[in-house]
């Protein structure tokens, strides 16, 4: 039974720059935090889920990251499964420790994601993000993901489903979470007007819009309820996982496919969900998501977004850590800090950025392109079990 | 750079699958002899009946610009801003560098397709008809 399975900790290195800290330090201090928050030790794993994207590119690490972080900290002899999944990575590598601890293969996992992007070359970052595409069909293209987003929200302005207020609105709305998100990478409010007169990346995308370069790391602790002392613990347990890739054959976006299939294993709707963490590596695609994911119908992302429903005091708050967008997005880390991130929420232990009274939330972690669509799409839905 | 910068068609790494053909300045696709299914960049099987019987079929030259986008930032060492594109070939989808639209230009608009010789990056682009 999925409803077995449980997050039994969470732990971060806060996401940023940190020129000080090797992939090996970002990781470790990460899964100190999510051991200590689950009251466990490292003798307790038996199975590492290890997410990273981009070390192999920008290091030269390649093949064993996974082992290279959990040795460093002492932890030998358990299956370490490396993980690398765009930049989905992370809810990949969470997924594959909820099928293992499902299928009794496994009774306390670690997932880990970690990553880090600042490195002397900063075009290097650029460019490594360029290899989630297929090099074969995008070299000599000029392919980034901001202009990916920027001509899906172009598309959307031309029709006039979407506004640049909109955009605008959806990135205000990111910054002033990420403010109040003591491990976010960007912690500096913005007004609308701001946004829109900042330095342009790829029209109609500023540069607050955007997620940027970043490192960090973030852990999670996936259990089977029988094999950790809850006693007196908020409990959160994993009620779907769904992962799929897109199709070029009809027009329904990963992101529609992979919720529905994550709403039929939970038997729970959209209408349900009270608190979600998005893909946002461009703030205002969380106003597309919006509808892939059901919170709205087509062309109603704007008015969903004006209407305060999304807002922290909202019906359905989305992204209440700032999002990839503020927050930041370190890649491989992305997918396990959103799952952090809802842990803390269902429990209650979110801060001043706490969603009241959350009982069901759902991360939504997309990752890479091919023919116009993510090449990969997560869609995890939590609920507290206490 | 850490990743290629040219074509890798010809080396190791390529499927060897013609994309264009120069000679009669078009895009090539794949096309499936069992349901017709249409896909670019050419496949080795089709997405919609799994059927490995595919030959390469010409594209149109002609169709809409979709949506597009001006980048700000260089990648590839291409110098911004340079302007990018998804265009619809009939049914199909291609992501394609736009050239010669001015300052303003609204989407959807019709637009056709060059061809640049075999030094030019990128090899095709799309113009304002």
């Amino acid at each position: 039974m999925i409803h077995d399975v449980e997050v039994a900790g969470a732990g971060m290195h806060p996401f940023g720059r940190h020129p000080d800290r090797s992939l090996k330090d970002l990781a470790r201090i990460a899964i100190v935090n999510a051991l200590d928050d689950a009251g466990l030790r490292l003798a307790d794993l038996d199975a590492v889920y290890s997410a990273n994207s981009l070390a192999g590119l920008l290091g030269g690490q390649e093949q064993i990251r996974g082992q290279t972080v959990v040795r460093d900290l002492g932890l030998e002899g358990v299956p370490v499964v490396n993980v690398e999944n765009a930049c989905a990575s992370g809810s990949t590598a969470f997924r594959e420790a909820v099928t293992a601890v499902r299928a009794g293969t496994s009774r306390i996992a670690l997932v880990v994601g970690h990553e880090k992007m600042y490195v002397d070359d900063r075009n290097a970052s650029l460019e490594a993000l360029r290899s989630a595409s297929d090099l074969e069909v995008t070299t000599g293209m000029g392919l980034q993901f901001t202009a990916i987003y920027a001509m899906r929200l172009q598309a959307r302005l031309a029709e006039g489903s979407l506004t640049l207020d909109d955009l605008a609105r959806a990135t205000v709305k990111s910054h002033a979470a990420g403010a109040r998100n003591p491990d976010a990478q960007h912690r500096r409010e913005f007004t609308s007007e701001d946004v829109l007169a900042a330095r342009k990346i790829a029209d109609p995308l500023t540069l607050p819009m955007c997620s940027s370069v970043c490192d960090g790391a973030a852990a999670v602790i996936v259990a089977h309820r029988d094999a950790i002392d809850s006693a007196g613990r908020p409990r959160v347990r994993v009620r779907a996982s769904a992962l799929g890739t897109g199709t070029s054959t009809d027009d329904t976006e990963v992101a529609v496919a992979v919720s529905r299939r994550a709403y039929e294993q939970s038997g729970i709707g959209p209408g349900d969900i009270e608190v979600l963490e998005v893909h946002d590596a461009m703030a205002p695609g969380e106003l597309l998501y919006y509808e892939h994911l059901g919170l709205c119908e087509r062309g109603q992302a704007g008015e969903l977004l004006r209407r305060g429903v999304t807002d922290l005091g909202g019906k359905q708050p989305v992204n209440p850590s700032g999002g990839l967008c503020s927050r930041g997005h370190p890649v491989g880390a992305t997918g396990v800090a959103q799952l952090a991130e809802l842990t803390w929420q269902l429990r209650g232990q979110a801060g001043a950025r706490q969603v009241e009274h959350a009982r069901t939330a759902l991360a939504q972690n997309s990752g890479g392109w091919a023919d116009g669509d993510s090449a990969v799409c997560a869609v995890h839905i939590l609920e507290s079990a206490s | 750079m850490i990743l290629p910068t040219v074509d890798t068609a010809g080396s190791q790494l390529s499927t060897g699958r013609h994309r264009l053909d120069p000679d009669t300045g078009t895009l090539l696709g794949s096309g499936c002899a069992e349901c017709g299914w249409i896909s670019w960049p050419p496949r080795a099987g089709c997405p919609r009946c799994h059927s490995m019987q595919v030959d390469p079929v010409t594209l149109p030259t002609s169709g809409i610009a979709h949506t597009w986008t001006r980048v700000w930032v260089p990648i590839e060492g291409i110098a911004p801003p340079y302007d990018l594109a998804v265009v619809l070939l009939d049914e199909v989808r291609v992501f394609a560098h736009l050239l010669g639209v001015g300052d303003r230009f609204d989407t959807p608009a019709p637009v056709r397709l060059e061809i640049g010789t075999a030094e030019d990056r990128p090899r095709f682009w799309f113009v304002p008809v």
